[in-house]
C-alpha cells in the first residue's frame, strides 16, 4: 500500500541527515503534523528509531532532551533542519523503535520505548477491536486526527492503524478548532481522534446544524457535563483507554458514561473490581504472543542491530549515551516466557460492570483517605458540577496536620456563587466525609498539554 | 471595532476566560503570548474559540498562520481582519 505520507520518503532520501537512518535514533520535533507522521512512517521503513517530541517545544528544551535521550540529533522545525548532537554517527543498540516520554501525570516523565515490530502486533490488535466496533475497514469511516501526533493515540491510532486498514487518515489543522471543525464538516461520516479539551473547544464552536459522527476520546476522562453535551451532538461516542508502555488497551464502542472504557482488546487479560462499590487497581496480563499480518510495518523490523550483551540484558540497558534504562524492552515475549507473564499495574482503579466492560474509577493515586473511608476525586466532582452556577471543579487530596488527608476542591464558577453555598450544597449531595474542607474560587483549572489535569501536582503545590 | 477596544477585549478573556492572573498594565503589542505572558499552545485554541464566542468575531475555516497568534500586536491584527458572526450567519 502507498500512503500520501510515502511521497514526503524521496525529500528525506535527499538530506545528508536523513539518507541513512538505519540504526539511529531521531528526537522529532517539527511544525507539520504532516512531515511529522511522515518523518516517523520513513523511519520505521528504514530501520531508524523516532523520540517524538511535542510540536511546542521550545529549541533548547528539545535539543536538551534529544541528547539526555540518546539521539544522534534533533530534526526541529522543519525536516531540512537537524542539530547533530556529539555523536551523530552513533548506533542505538537495540531495535529500531519508537522513544516517547509518558505523560507525566503521575509524576516526572519516563523515557519509554517501544519495538515497530510491537506497534505492528498493537496496530493488528487495535483495528480487530476497531473491527468489532463498527468502525473498521468496511465501515466507510474518514478518519480525522485532531489529537496530536506526537503522541501515540494520534500517531499509532489515529494514522498508523488507518493505514494498515488501507485508508488515509485525515491531519486536522492543529492550531485553529474553526479549521477542526470545518475539516469535520468536510468528511461528514469521521471518527474522530481527540482529547475532551479538544472535543470542548470544537463542541463550544459548533453551530445549530453541526453533527458529529463518531468521536473517540482518549487521554483524560471527560467531565459529566461535556460527556452530556457531546452525547446531544454526535452519533455515537467512543472512548479508548492506554498508556504509553503499553499501546492502547482497552475500547468502548459505545459509552455508556465517562468511566466507561470498554473491553480489553484481544492481547490483554484485564483484572479490576467487581463492581462500583469495589474498584480495585486495573491490571493486565498479556496472553500469548499475536502474530501481526505482513506488511503492516517496513523493513524496520528485520533490520540489523547490534545484539544486547549479556551483562547489558542483565542490568536493564545500555542507552547510546552508556546511561542503563530499566528494562525497557522487557515485555517482548521473545525475551522469555517470565516477561510475557508479567502483570503490569497501571496505577488506575477500575471495575467490570455487569455489560462486561470496564469503568475507570480513579487513578489510585488520586484516591483521598479520609480517617480509613476513601473518597473518589470524580464522585465529587460530579456533585460539584450539579451545583449551579459551578463551571468546572478538580477535587484532590492535601495533607492536614491534624486530619491526616483532607478533600480539596479548585472550583471555577460564574461568580454567582461563593465557597460557603457551594460547600452547602454539596452537603445536601455528598455524605458529609467527601464534602471539600477546602474549596478555592479560581480562575482557570491548571491542565498539562494532554489536557489532564494532575492531582498530583495540585497536592504538591499545596505542600511545598 | 476600533483597536484599543479590541485590546481591552483581549484583556478581559486573559483575565476573566484563560484565567491568567499577573498580566503587565498595559497589553503592549510586543508582548509575546508565549514567552511574556505564558499561553501554551492550549490556552491559545482556547483564546480563538474566546474572540469567536464572548467577542462576536467570526474566526475563519482555514488553518491560523502561528505568527498570527505570536505576539499582543499580531492577534489584534488577526481580530481586526475577523467580520461579527451575524455578518457571517452561523455554523
Amino acid at each position: 500500500m502507498s500512503s500520501r505520507f510515502e511521497s514526503h520518503w524521496s525529500g528525506f532520501r535527499r538530506l545528508p541527515h536523513l539518507a541513512r537512518p538505519s540504526g539511529r535514533l531521531y528526537a522529532l520535533c517539527l511544525e507539520s503534523r504532516e512531515e511529522t507522521a511522515a518523518l516517523a512512517l520513513y523511519l520505521r521503513e528504514e530501520g531508524g528509531s523516532a523520540l517524538l517530541l511535542s510540536e511546542d517545544m521550545p529549541l533548547d528544551a528539545a535539543f536538551e532532551t534529544s541528547l539526555e535521550s540518546g539521539c544522534c540529533g534533533l530534526v526541529y522545525g522543519r525536516a531540512e533542519q537537524f542539530l547533530a548532537g556529539p555523536q551523530p554517527q552513533e548506533r542505538t543498540p537495540w531495535e529500531p523503535s519508537l522513544l516517547q516520554h509518558s505523560s507525566g501525570t503521575t509524576g516526572r516523565s519516563k523515557l519509554l520505548r517501544r519495538t515497530w515490530a510491537e506497534i505492528a502486533e498493537e496496530t493488528a490488535d487495535y483495528n480487530r477491536a476497531l473491527e468489532q466496533a463498527g468502525a473498521g475497514a468496511d465501515s466507510g469511516l474518514t478518519t480525522v486526527v485532531l489529537a496530536p501526533v506526537s503522541h501515540s493515540f494520534g500517531l499509532l491510532c489515529g494514522v498508523v492503524a488507518t493505514l494498515a486498514r488501507g485508508a488515509e487518515p485525515v491531519l486536522a489543522p492543529a492550531r485553529n478548532p474553526k479549521a477542526m471543525l470545518a475539516a469535520l464538516r468536510e468528511h461528514p461520516r469521521h471518527l474522530v481522534y481527540g482529547v475532551p479539551l479538544l472535543f470542548h473547544l470544537i463542541s463550544s464552536l459548533a453551530g445549530e446544524g453541526m453533527r458529529f459522527h463518531r468521536l473517540l476520546s482518549s487521554g483524560a476522562p471527560m467531565t459529566e457535563p461535556l460527556f452530556k453535551r457531546l452525547q446531544a451532538q454526535a452519533d455515537t461516542l467512543m472512548q479508548q483507554y492506554g498508556c504509553t508502555e503499553l499501546g492502547c488497551v482497552s475500547l468502548s464502542a459505545r459509552m455508556a458514561g465517562v468511566q466507561d472504557i470498554g473491553t480489553e482488546l484481544g492481547r490483554f487479560e484485564a483484572r479490576a473490581g467487581g463492581g462500583p462499590d469495589e474498584p480495585a487497581e486495573l491490571t493486565l496480563r498479556r496472553r500469548g504472543p499475536l502474530a501481526a499480518s505482513s506488511g503492516e510495518y517496513g523493513r524496520g523490523v528485520g533490520a540489523s542491530w547490534r545484539p544486547l550483551s549479556a551483562a547489558e540484558k542483565r542490568s536493564g540497558e545500555r542507552r547510546p549515551d552508556g546511561i542503563v534504562l530499566p528494562d525497557p524492552g522487557g515485555r517482548l515475549p521473545e525475551r522469555g516466557a517470565a516477561a510475557a507473564q508479567a502483570e503490569f499495574r497501571t496505577g488506575d482503579l477500575a471495575y467490570r460492570a455487569e455489560d462486561g466492560g470496564l469503568r475507570l474509577v480513579a487513578r489510585a493515586d488520586d484516591v483521598i483517605n479520609i480517617g480509613g473511608r476513601k473518597v473518589y476525586p470524580a464522585a465529587v466532582e460530579r456533585a460539584l458540577l450539579q451545583v449551579a452556577g459551578v463551571r468546572e471543579a478538580v477535587v484532590y487530596g492535601s495533607r492536614h496536620p491534624v486530619m491526616g488527608e483532607r478533600v480539596s476542591a479548585r472550583v471555577v464558577a460564574d461568580g454567582s456563587v461563593g465557597e460557603e453555598a457551594i460547600r452547602e450544597a454539596c452537603r445536601r449531595l455528598l455524605p458529609a466525609y467527601q464534602v471539600p474542607a477546602a474549596i478555592a474560587l479560581v480562575s482557570s483549572l491548571p491542565a498539562l498539554p494532554s489536557g489532564k489535569i494532575s492531582r498530583a501536582r495540585l497536592r504538591r503545590e499545596e505542600e511545598s | 471595532m476600533p483597536r484599543e477596544a479590541r485590546r481591552s477585549g483581549l484583556r478581559g478573556l486573559m483575565e476573566q476566560d484563560l484565567g491568567l492572573g499577573q498580566l503587565p498594565e498595559r497589553l503592549d503589542d510586543g508582548l509575546r503570548l508565549a514567552e511574556d505572558l505564558g499561553l501554551d499552545s492550549i490556552l491559545v485554541m482556547q483564546l480563538i474559540v474566546w474572540i469567536e464566542v464572548r467577542l462576536g468575531l467570526a474566526v475563519p475555516d482555514a488553518e491560523v498562520d502561528p505568527r498570527a497568534l505570536a505576539t499582543v500586536g499580531s492577534v489584534l491584527d488577526f481580530m481586526g481582519e475577523l467580520r461579527p458572526l451575524a455578518a457571517e450567519g452561523k455554523g
